[in-house]
Order: structure tokens, then sequence, then C-alpha cells
């Protein structure tokens, strides 16, 4: 009669931790074909890989084949861009490339932050914008707010806005 | 109940089936015992390697004594807490190399120490556990998870880590088991 497990002995902590790496192996492996199945992990080069890997890769690729091709910088705009460094950290080199690959900011609208603030209760309506220097949420100033039309308060004849370019 | 699939863990507590592996009953009498699995990728695509990390919880003194020994901490024996107790495995996904050594370069060892300590402390975080127990398979695997755990800490690996925790390295027979111990202890 084939005698039964000797349960007097516990097992060892390798021997446990053996068995609990068994399970995950099982658990692993069920978790990776569910994955193939539902298309979120693809095999690569005889490997299973999650397909954001695969992306990333690809992006990365993207990114350095993009360096490489980038199109010589004209002379002019080099000397142009070159007046405006203002002794900045970034050199002349890194300052034009900056300029001519970066889109400018059209500013549609400013408005001013309000110092030194009270805690007052805020009033109905009330702007806040985060200021990144101190790290607060402050008020924005209403009344010099540009841009944005404020209906309660019509605007005067030969009002300027503040921000707004004239025309 | 938790969500562990919001948290990018997957739930794989097993119906109560015999299972030919659970030959030192993790599962209790009335219930099996609860498995949450996270997988990860480390390393570059052509050199990488996906790893399944696995947390098991323990309900069972014998258990804890069997994987640490008898470990004294704060004048008494470590036991399990309330909060739960995880047991923490972790190996490729894949390959069933045996815990064979895999040659890693740099950035597969820091995704791999990084997303180790990631899933332990978002494990923590949704679990609240107050005792995390670990073992070394290998003497070559102590040097990865001294650096997951903050034993030996790496400046150019940046790590999450659970607050207010103790550690302890060097527990068990052999010293390889490691052990975990929050504030919900």
């Amino acid at each position: 009669m084939q005698s039964s497990r000797d349960t007097t002995k516990f097992p060892t902590g390798e021997e446990l931790y053996a068995a609990l790496n068994r399970k995950l192996k099982k658990t692993s492996g069920s978790i990776t074909q569910r994955k193939l199945d539902t298309g979120e992990y693809v095999m690569h080069q005889g490997r299973i890989v999650p397909v954001t890997v695969i992306e990333e890769a690809k992006a990365e690729a993207v990114v350095k084949r993009g360096i490489i091709s980038r199109p010589k910088v004209n002379l002019a705009d080099f000397e142009q861009h070159a007046e405006l460094w203002l002794g900045s950290r970034k050199s002349i080199a890194a300052t034009t490339v900056q300029r001519l690959t970066r889109q400018p900011i059209r500013v549609i609208a400013a408005a001013a932050l309000q110092q030194g603030v009270s805690r007052s209760t805020p009033k109905d309506g009330q702007l806040f914008s985060y200021d990144a220097k101190s790290g607060r949420m402050l008020p924005v100033d209403n009344e010099t707010l540009g841009g944005i039309s404020d209906r309660s308060k019509p605007r005067k004849k030969n009002t300027r806005i503040l921000g707004m370019k004239s025309r | 109940m938790q969500h562990w699939n919001w948290h990018d863990f997957e739930d794989e507590t097993e119906a109560h089936e015999p299972d030919d592996f659970d030959q030192y009953n993790f599962s209790t009498e009335d219930e099996p015992a609860e498995q949450i699995v996270r997988q990860f990728w480390a390393g570059k695509l052509s050199t990488g390697h996906l790893y399944t990390i696995g947390f098991v919880r323990i309900t069972k003194q014998s258990i804890l004594n069997a994987l640490l020994g008898v470990v004294e901490y704060n004048g008494q024996h470590l036991a399990i807490p309330q909060s739960g107790a995880w047991v923490v495995t972790f190996d490729l996904s894949t390959e069933n190399n045996e815990f064979a050594h895999v040659e890693l370069d740099f950035k597969a060892k820091r995704d791999l120490v990084a997303g180790v300590a990631s899933a332990v402390y978002d494990h923590y975080n949704v679990s609240k556990a107050g005792l995390y127990c670990w073992y070394a398979a290998r003497e070559q695997l102590i040097s990865i998870y001294d650096t997951a755990l903050g034993f030996d800490v790496d400046r150019k690996i940046k790590l999450k880590t659970i607050p207010l925790m103790s550690k302890i390295n060097k527990l068990g027979a052999q010293g390889r088991g490691y052990a975990i111990i929050t504030r919900y202890y």
C-alpha cells in the first residue's frame, strides 16, 4: 500500500520558496497567454513582448532618426538669432536651435496677478492663476484682465486692454 | 474588496481546487491563498526580459517561521499581523530557467530593481499590509534584493520606498531571508 506524505516533517525555507515559485510560474503562464490573446502582448523575434515596449522602442528610433536628418541651419537665421542671445545659460547654437524648432507662442490675453493678497472671501466669478514662483494660487486682478470681455463692466471708448496687441 | 486591476495588478486568487504544487498548504481549509501578480518588462527591447512578481498572502505562523526562522522584533517574535503578511516572489515570466543566472545590462538591472520596488510600494498602498517576507533563491539574487529593498543604496537608481518601515535581512537558516515591517504591523 502506498504510504501517505510525511506530514511531521515541515519543509525548509528553500522548499517552500521553490513551491511558491512554481505557483508563480503557473500563474504567469496563464496571464501571458491571456494577454497574447487580447493583443496586449505580441511575439517579437520569438519572444513574448508587451506591445508598449515595442512602441516605445519605435518612438525612440524615430526620435533618433529625426535628430540625424535635421535640416542645416541657414547662416542668416543664425546671425539674426544670435542678436537675441542675451547671455542666458544656453549657448548661441542651442538658443538658435530652440527658436528655429519651436512654434512661437501667440499671446491672446494676459492678466496681472494680485500681489500681497489678503485672505478675504473670493468674489463670485473670481479667477485664479497658479504662481510657480510662490507655489500658490493667486487671484487674477479682474480690472486689468485683458482679452476676456467683462460684460458687467462695459469697455469705455479708447480704453486699452492690457496684453492685447494694438491693431 | 480591492480592485487590483486598477493598480496594474492581476488578482490570481484561485478557486479552491486541489493544486499539485500547493503541497505545503498555503491555502487554508476554507479559502484559497490570495495571490496578486504584476508583470513588467526590464531592459531594452532586444535584450530585456519579462518578469512576474507575485504576492501570496500567508496566514500560518509555521510558514513564516520556515521562511525566516524565529525573528525577534521589538522584543517579541515576529508574527503574522492582523493587517496581513505577504510573501513576495518574482522570476522570469516565460523562460523556465529554474532560478538560473540571467545576465543583465545596467538598464535591465535598473528597470528590474525599480519594477520590484514599485510593485512592493504599490501593493502596500492598496493592502496596507504589516509584513512582507522575501527569500533569495540564490546567492546571486541577494545583490538585487539588497538594492530593491534599500539595504544597498545605489544612488544611480531612484526607487520608491515604503515610508516608516523597518527592514531586516540575512534571516533564515541560509541567511537569505528578508522582512519588511510597515507601520501597519
